[in-house]
């Protein structure tokens, strides 16, 4: 009971929660720091969103400071605990309070958000229409069986399925898929046929190297592999699948054909959306960008009629957890770029601020009657 | 009642010092003529000084004539080089600090400052120069220079389009020679579209010319930024004013009147021309007159800003503080009680003038007090000054009026030389253009930038009293609350700030926190400020403490208002600057070497 007893008071002790904010500190400033040479997505995985934040160390990465994700953690497990076990339930700390329950409530959905957020984009010239958005970063394979007659058959491979096995093996799949050699990150290079990296496809006159992976948001990283599929006994010959082969390929496996294809990770609109126009407004007489504006037709798939909606700068399309937001528009043709945000977790920094806000309000108001009381 | 008006007399000599004094020509008038330059209407006096900054670097310009110099002010610079004066193109504007480019073009090595004459020979060398380099990723110190060179000939260049750009021909004579061949021109083309040809061989010669005109129009509304007249119908619609060579091809309408504007601006070069400044000065007035009755929601608001623009009465406002400033020292000194009133005073009028140029910026640009940078440190240090102002009300401590001089000094010289660096004024971009977003969220985390430098600032002055001489513990208590104080304050604004920011970000872009550098800046005040009173809670720091690390929240501050718009990267870097960074850096050591006295001078059982 005596090391339960202690264990508790570590926990919920104000040098724990200090230290928590001292880390949380650096961690901010040092992820702040390395978004001069490195993107935001991959800062964010490393520092932000991790546990440990690593450095590189022959061959091995060393972790040498805790990640955002485990200083979350811990100081989610102190305001508990110090909030329940050490604060007094009396009105005068009522403020307090609510400051520690309202920072619970936001580091929660921060965490929780860094999981469910999935952001995308959609590029669209003028009436184009469109029912799915593209992840920035993410990447899946793709094995489509076209002999359905209303529809196709998608099977996906999260790339991280890629990465961490050497046979993929699914109920989803009419086959096996043997991972010969995974890349990261790779270039591309034409060669004469059948010099190339794989025995059939388009890999047959490809040759590939490995490139270190890009951590700026301005690179793409182009994540490749090697694979053969095999269908009971029968192993098929080497195909090359990159994110770079524009277009599907084929292979024909058991007399049935297949397309295959990695390609970024696809966000599914439960509605389709048409861009009719795209205007851009500069101040008069000078280049300044005054507005980017999209007019969108929504037509939802539940029947409901469909609608004009007027995207433009900070007046985003929300519809239901999706939020369409002008992100940017294409040069040369009338188009534009939306950003897609689909976040079920939107309204946990409301309340979470709220709380805060009015706990800090109580607290200090609180204070400030104190202090004018001593001085009358 | 005598100190009052000594201080009344003082203050208006002060502002009769900074206006211009013309006998002949009225160039007062001229300068609050509006123009419209990146998309706002302006007084033309505000436009050339903008000009004069983007080319000098200064919004003065001194003249050197028969080896005398003088100040001249920028709209009769500018007019002069509008209407390619012979002096203008003498006038020393472009500054070239880069002594590579100066010895590769043989310049004089003994002067920074070169006139238009003195680079006309090298313009498309030094053009092609930064063409060659513009599609670079980065740029090494000279490339950089050489582009900016580039730049600000372009701009010049630029300005000599406005009207039009030939030395030897009064624009007033052109517009006369055009319009009166216009109209025979565009029958003459009807005839050639109609027939397909001309007989006569001087109607061909003169639909020649007509064309000529025509692509030279094209030319002269392309490389001018200055929209100087208005559309004679609904004057007040700013998408329909119109640049010299737009307004001159407006001709090609056979029913096209000429813009009475136009012609006056035409007339006014001929009177400068001929010498006749009675005749100068009485168009420039009915022109006034015309905007006066013509444009009823914009000519007070220029007519504010032109006097806004030539009093620059934030300078005045720094001057004063340091006379506080000054005022404080010698009372800390010597222990006179008349000092400290007259600082008292002075530092009341300085802060009545700084809220009121605070609220003319305001009705001048319809906007929230902070839109940029620069006025961010203007409303940093009135945020300041205000709280300094009431703990000195409160506590009587013979501190607040110094620690406002000094805040008040800092910040406003910080955006006195951040006005040298772009338009103060600037529209504001498309994401921005949000007064609700920028009256809430950027006047809460302005506030709390405030509140962390005053917090700072009286621990400095723990510091530095302790050092001095050994303070009474009462006093330093009374200090320690202070700061205690006002770190609550600045934790609960920048913490306000900061959730608006989040939302704002939300609503534009969908999610509450993206990580970027500005956010991650805001966010390390208020973990800053946390740490600070839970170490105090902790027992961990005692009164000196919590003095130190409240000078330590200068740094992170200072980090968050600019270090990180020096990283260049995120969405938020509005404001990248590169000379700033080494002031930067010395503040921070600065504010390390207070820490370090701190830490050493003071024995940490100073019994708090």
């Amino acid at each position: 009971m005596k090391t339960v007893n202690k264990i508790l008071a570590f926990l919920s002790s104000i040098q724990l929660g200090l230290f928590c904010f001292i880390a949380l500190f650096f961690i901010v400033l040092i992820g702040t720091f390395m978004q001069i040479n490195h993107g935001i997505y991959f800062v964010q995985k490393e520092y932000f969103h991790s546990f440990f934040i690593k450095v590189p160390f022959q061959g091995f990465s060393l972790p040498v400071f805790p990640g955002g994700t485990l200083i979350g953690s811990i100081l989610v497990l102190n305001l508990t605990l110090s909030t329940l076990l050490k604060i007094h339930f009396k009105l005068k700390n009522i403020g307090l309070i609510l400051i520690h329950l309202g920072f619970i409530i936001l580091l929660v959905g921060g965490g929780l958000s860094s999981c469910v957020v999935v952001e995308s984009q959609v590029y669209m010239e003028e009436n184009d229409t469109s029912f799915y958005s593209e992840d920035l970063y993410e990447t899946e394979l793709v094995i489509i069986d076209p002999s359905f007659s209303r529809y196709d058959y998608i099977v996906t491979v999260p790339i991280d399925t890629l990465r961490n096995n050497s046979v993929i093996r699914s109920s989803d799949l009419p086959f096996d898929i043997r991972v010969h050699s995974f890349f990261d990150n790779a270039q591309l290079a034409i060669t004469d046929s059948d010099k190339g990296v794989a025995s059939m496809g388009i890999g047959r006159s490809l040759t590939l190297k490995k490139i270190p992976v890009f951590t700026t948001d301005d690179k793409k990283n182009n994540p490749s592999a090697l694979l053969s599929f095999v269908h009971n006994d029968f192993v098929s010959d080497t195909m090359l699948v990159s994110l770079d082969i524009n277009g599907t390929q084929k292979v024909t496996l058991n007399n049935k054909l297949y397309y295959l294809q990695i390609r970024p990770k696809r966000l599914y609109f439960p509605f389709q959306l048409t861009l009719k126009s795209f205007t851009h407004d500069v101040y008069p007489g000078s280049d300044i960008p005054k507005n980017y504006s999209s007019l969108v037709t929504i037509n939802p798939y539940d029947g409901t009629p469909d609608r004009d909606v007027l995207i433009y700068m900070n007046h985003p399309l929300r519809y239901g957890y999706y939020t369409f937001y002008q992100a940017s528009f294409g040069q040369d043709v009338p188009s534009s770029i939306l950003q897609v945000v689909y976040n079920k977790s939107w309204y946990f920094p409301y309340i979470s601020s709220l709380i805060i806000s009015i706990g800090m309000g109580i607290h200090f108001f609180v204070y400030l009657l104190a202090f004018l009381k001593k001085r009358s | 009642m005598i100190k009052r008006l000594l201080f009344i007399c003082f203050f208006s000599f002060l502002i009769m010092g900074t206006s211009f004094v013309f006998a002949d020509y009225d160039i007062k008038s001229l300068g609050k003529l509006p123009v419209l330059y990146n998309g706002r209407l302006q007084p033309f006096e505000s436009f050339a000084r903008q000009m004069l900054i983007s080319i000098r670097e200064k919004s003065t310009i001194k003249r050197v004539t028969e080896g005398k110099s003088e100040t001249i002010s920028a709209s009769l610079w500018l007019w002069e080089v509008l209407t390619h004066s012979k002096q203008s193109k003498h006038d020393l504007i472009f500054l070239i600090h880069d002594i590579d480019i100066r010895h590769e073009f043989k310049l004089d090595d003994s002067q920074k400052h070169f006139s238009y004459a003195d680079l006309m020979p090298f313009i498309l060398d030094i053009q092609s120069k930064a063409m060659a380099v513009s599609q670079k990723e980065k740029l090494s110190v000279y490339e950089q220079n050489m582009q900016q060179l580039a730049g600000k000939l372009s701009l010049f260049i630029s300005l000599l389009h406005s009207f039009i750009p030939y030395e030897d021909l009064v624009f007033y004579d052109y517009v006369t020679a055009y319009h009166q061949r216009v109209t025979y021109g565009l029958s003459l083309f009807n005839a050639y579209n109609k027939t397909g040809s001309l007989a006569s061989k001087k109607d061909q010669l003169h639909l020649l010319e007509f064309n000529q005109d025509f692509k030279r129009h094209r030319q002269f509304s392309d490389a001018s930024q200055l929209y100087l007249y208005p559309a004679q119908k609904n004057l007040e619609d700013l998408s329909l004013w119109s640049n010299t060579g737009s307004e001159l091809l407006k001709h090609l309408d056979f029913n096209h009147i000429s813009n009475p504007v136009l012609l006056d601006y035409a007339h006014l070069t001929l009177h400068y021309n001929n010498d006749s400044y009675k005749l100068f000065n009485q168009t420039v007035t009915n022109l006034l007159d015309y905007f006066k009755d013509s444009l009823p929601t914009y000519f007070n608001t220029i007519i504010l800003e032109y006097y806004f623009t030539v009093l620059n009465p934030f300078y005045i406002c720094m001057v004063l503080y340091v006379c506080v400033l000054c005022l404080m020292l010698l009372f800390y000194l010597f222990n006179h009680i008349l000092l400290y009133r007259f600082a008292a005073y002075l530092c009341f009028i300085s802060f009545a003038i700084h809220s009121l140029s605070l609220l003319a910026r305001m009705l001048i640009l319809d906007r929230p007090p902070v839109i940029n940078l620069y006025s961010s440190a203007v409303f940093v240090g009135w945020v300041a000054i205000a709280l300094c102002l009431l703990q000195e009300r409160l506590f009587r401590n013979k501190l607040g009026y110094f620690m406002s001089a000094v805040l008040g000094f800092i910040t406003l010289i910080i955006a006195h030389h951040l006005a040298l660096q772009s338009d103060t004024m600037e529209q504001m971009q498309a994401v921005l253009d949000s007064n609700f977003w920028l009256s809430t969220h950027v006047i809460t985390i302005t506030l709390g930038y405030g509140g962390t430098f005053l917090a700072g600032m009286i621990a400095t002055c723990y510091v530095f009293i302790n050092i001095i001489k050994k303070a009474v513990h009462s006093q330093n208590l009374q200090l320690y609350k202070m700061v205690y104080a006002v770190i609550c304050f600045s934790l609960f604004f920048s913490f306000i700030g900061t959730v608006l920011g989040g939302i704002w970000a939300d609503q534009s872009w969908g999610r509450f926190w993206g990580w970027d550098p500005k956010e991650n800046g805001a966010l390390l005040i208020v973990i800053f400020n946390a740490i600070i009173l839970h170490a105090r809670l902790a027992g961990m720091v005692s009164i000196r403490g919590v003095m130190l690390l409240a000078i330590l929240g200068n740094i992170v501050t200072a980090f968050s208002w600019f270090g990180v718009n020096m990283l260049g990267v995120g969405l938020h870097s509005y404001g990248f600057m590169n000379e700033a960074f080494q002031w930067l850096m010395l503040y921070i050591a600065s504010q390390l070497l207070i820490v370090v006295l701190g830490f050493n001078f003071i024995s940490v059982n100073s019994k708090n």
